[in-house]
């Protein structure tokens, strides 16, 4: 019976009824948040305002201008799959989930626009169907804040254009090096497209930087809405559990199934297993973030943008790769690399982000094992540390970024150590 | 159409590695591959034996070549991905049942024969 209503939910389409509950959850908590006019207001800060690692829009506009903002990205992330006619996969969960998430870390209306256009332009000048490109275009908007930086900086005559021909060659070339680079680190970068962008940014901004643009890394980090943010958090999880148990995934053991996984790319444990046991997992793999956040909350971790935004991230690769079995290690390198070597406290905003969002380096720990994985996560720590750099910021994948340079150092070194498997 | 031959005969190219790498793994001895070009596509027949301890394997591998639903987005981002690894993992076989536009497979104790057909 479960099964059956597993298949049903796949073939009929209903999952896509998920983010948009979310995103009504969403806009439902932006007005308790805000319940007055400067809801509005915040909002239109956020659109035209400097995005960029690491600006909260909670600091900008208000944590309910952030999340109405998170709501409508998301909301017309959604119909824009359903309007291409794509089944709700695993793909289409992380891909969504990544787009909520970062709408509170630098996403928004203003600056995905002229990314996804390029995106089209790329599947017209292909003459294929948009359909294809969906998911590397929404992904590809996580360069956006460069286009919120020309918004911003450029003169008044011109700074529409400069920013629509930004978005636009980003969305267009981006693509075509996200396609090329999962060939590089073989899939076990779950943010593949993190990697390509920060190889496509370096060299924009390095193109700016010739011109003599620079880029300051400003950090804003908000400390307002903790306990609405934890009901909001918790809401999520605790329904996708319910949605999850609900389409037939009811025992310990029935779960216990998504453990032998690598999670290596393409493990869409929609298409594996069924769309019960991935939703399971997303709220199992969302809790571990949110567990270790309020685990640091006696050392002034407070809940905001930024981090609710890497809890959404490993969520949504809950459907896509990630499980708390994999994830595990890889933080728990992380928290060691940032205890012994980092210069900078575990609860700074730079180090939360990279042991939530590190995880994209799961699949490291699910195929070679749970000390390789920690080394991953190790690593990871200190490269994530000097990447942002590079592209002055503009990518707001700058740990998808840094884990495909882990999988360039790493993963040849883990291949040429480990035995070849054994073969009847 | 000339790109999207090419473009099919790449993933051909990907699907055929990635199958006789998994018959071969499970113990397959004889695998016959049948590869042709039609009208509107590349049709691949194959057939081939298994050891008996994979039969669970093979039936699994079934149900990922012929998927309930197929996401192009999913195969235009990832299809790089399939026929180059050297080590074993049932997302790169669902990965191969994406990029297929048809497919029957038939699996009977110690042999299964398949007929995938991907369009231009």
């Amino acid at each position: 019976m479960a099964a059956t209503d597993e298949l049903t939910a796949l073939r009929s389409g209903q999952l896509y009824r998920i983010p948009l509950v979310l995103a009504g959850l969403l806009a439902l908590f932006a007005a308790a948040a805000q319940p007055d006019r400067s809801l509005l207001r915040g909002f239109w800060e956020i659109q035209v305002n400097e995005a960029g690692l690491i600006t909260d829009p909670m600091a900008t506009g208000g944590v309910g201008a952030a999340l109405l903002n998170a709501a409508l990205v998301l909301l017309l992330s959604t119909l824009l799959l359903r309007r291409m006619k794509l089944p709700f996969t695993g793909a289409a969960f992380a891909c969504l989930f990544l787009m909520a998430g970062f709408s509170l870390l630098g996403k928004n209306l203003v600056n995905i626009a002229p990314v996804v256009a390029g995106g089209w332009l790329h599947a017209l000048y292909k003459r294929e169907r948009f359909a294809q490109y969906v998911y590397l275009t929404l992904y590809g908007t996580c360069l956006s804040p460069m286009v919120s930086f020309l918004l911003v900086r450029v003169r008044p005559g011109v700074r529409w254009v400069a920013m629509a021909a930004c978005g636009l060659v980003i969305g267009f070339l981006l693509p075509a090096i996200a396609r090329f680079t999962t060939r590089i680190h073989q899939g076990y970068n779950l943010y593949n497209v993190g990697f390509a962008a920060g190889i496509l940014g370096l060299g924009i901004a390095s193109v700016l930087k010739g011109f003599g643009v620079e880029f300051d890394s400003g950090v804003s980090w908000s400390r307002e809405g903790h306990g609405l943010l934890c009901i909001l958090v918790a809401a999520v999880l605790l329904g996708l559990l319910a949605a999850g148990i609900a389409l037939g995934c009811r025992s310990w053991q029935a779960y216990s199934r998504i453990f032998r996984h690598s999670g290596r790319a393409v493990a869409d444990f929609i298409l594996l297993d069924g769309p019960g046991l991935a939703l399971v997992n997303m709220a199992a793999v969302g809790a571990v973030g949110f567990a270790y956040l309020l685990a640091l909350y006696p050392l002034g971790v407070r809940l905001n943008g930024p981090l609710v935004c890497c809890i959404f991230a490993m969520t949504g690769f809950g459907a896509f790769g990630k499980h708390p079995k994999n994830v595990l290690p890889v933080m728990a390198g992380a928290v060691v690399a940032a205890l012994l070597l980092v210069a900078v406290p575990i609860t700074s905003p730079g180090v939360l982000l990279a042991t939530l969002l590190c995880t994209c380096l799961a699949p490291i720990a699910g195929q070679f094992g749970r000390g390789w994985g920690m080394a991953a996560g190790f690593i990871h720590m200190t490269i994530v540390q000097n990447t942002s750099i590079l592209h002055g910021g503009m990518n707001l994948y700058n740990n998808g970024f840094a884990a495909g340079l882990v999988c360039i150092l790493l993963i040849p070194i883990i291949k040429s150590m480990s035995p070849e498997p054994e073969e009847d | 159409m000339k790109k999207r031959i090419y473009r099919t005969r790449r993933r051909m190219n990907h699907v055929v590695s990635e199958l006789s790498h998994a018959l071969l793994l499970a113990g397959g001895q004889e695998i016959d591959l049948h590869l042709s070009r039609e009208e509107n596509g590349l049709r691949l027949r194959l057939e081939g034996d298994f050891s008996p301890e994979h039969q669970h394997a093979m039936e699994r591998m079934a149900r990922l070549l012929q998927p309930v639903v197929r996401d192009p987005a999913l195969v235009e981002t990832y299809s790089e991905l399939t026929g180059e690894d050297q080590y074993t993992d049932e997302s790169e076989m669902a990965l191969v049942g994406q990029m297929v536009d048809e497919s029957k497979v038939a699996v009977e104790p110690g042999r299964v024969r398949m007929n995938l057909f991907l369009a231009f």
